[in-house]
């Protein structure tokens, strides 16, 4: 993989055959990259796979990747103690610190 | 001996600036005076302690000390204006246990609020609050699904 060069044992890891590499995207985009490329390379959206980390945008339509984010989930965490939360007027419904002290 | 200062470190280059941050605390101290202090930055206020009053459109929005303010603001419009970085806010529906959005995000509500009855809030928080990774095991909210991007104030 011209892209990668010596990181690409990485990217493929345990992978024996294009079914280990998990979701085949169109063209030669497969899950496994994906999932790098998200974990290393700061990708969060599809268009960040596509366009910014790698030119395969540029040749989507030829080669016909869909698009892979309808599906996509993303978990987030929001620190509760810190979490403030407001009313419909912009009045707070519960102070963070009342509950600490 | 009052000593009254608007924004005083606003026109010095960064520098100084930081040099004296450091320094008016302990000039403060030492003087044993009272400081009035105008500052539109919250990291000063912040460095300053005491006690803060937030200003919004010429009005007051709330007064007490200073990490009081900062921790536990009692509206929107002053939580707004002590964030730096700009607070980041969600407009959502309660239900239950459950913050829902459109998209099917479900953001569980904090245990000291499930209490509160449903409807449409808004929730804010701090963008180093917000983590992509599990930080613990049972202390922060999770949420499955895309967020929208943070609106900023």
């Amino acid at each position: 993989m011209r892209l990668y060069g010596t990181l690409a044992r990485t990217i493929l890891g345990i992978a024996r055959s294009y079914s280990d590499l998990g979701r085949h995207f169109g063209d030669d985009l497969y899950e496994a990259e994906v999932a790098y490329l998200m974990d290393r390379e700061w990708a969060l959206t599809s268009d960040d796979v596509l366009w910014r980390r790698t030119k395969r945008g540029l040749h989507r339509m030829a080669h016909g990747i869909h698009d892979f984010e309808t599906d996509a989930m993303v978990e987030v965490f929001i620190d509760p103690r810190h979490l403030m939360v407001f009313d419909q007027t912009g009045r707070a419904v519960s102070a963070n610190l009342k509950e600490a002290a | 001996m009052t000593l009254m200062s608007g924004e005083p470190l606003a026109n010095l280059d960064y520098k100084l600036r930081e040099e004296l941050r450091a320094e008016l605390p302990r000039i403060f101290a030492e003087a044993g005076s009272i400081f009035v202090y105008a500052t539109t930055e919250p990291t000063e206020a912040l460095l300053l302690g005491g006690n803060t009053a937030t200003m919004s459109e010429g009005r007051l929005t709330q007064f007490g000390p200073t990490i009081d303010v900062f921790r536990a603001p009692t509206d929107l419009i002053t939580a707004r204006t002590f964030s730096d970085p700009p607070l980041n806010t969600i407009v959502l529906q309660k239900h239950g246990d459950r913050f829902l959005l459109h998209g099917g995000v479900a953001l569980p509500v904090p245990e000291r609020l499930v209490g509160i009855g449903d409807g449409p809030y808004t929730i804010g928080f701090q963008p180093h609050h917000l983590s992509l990774k599990r930080p613990g095991p049972r202390d922060w909210c999770g949420s499955m699904g895309r967020l929208p991007a943070p609106s900023s104030a």
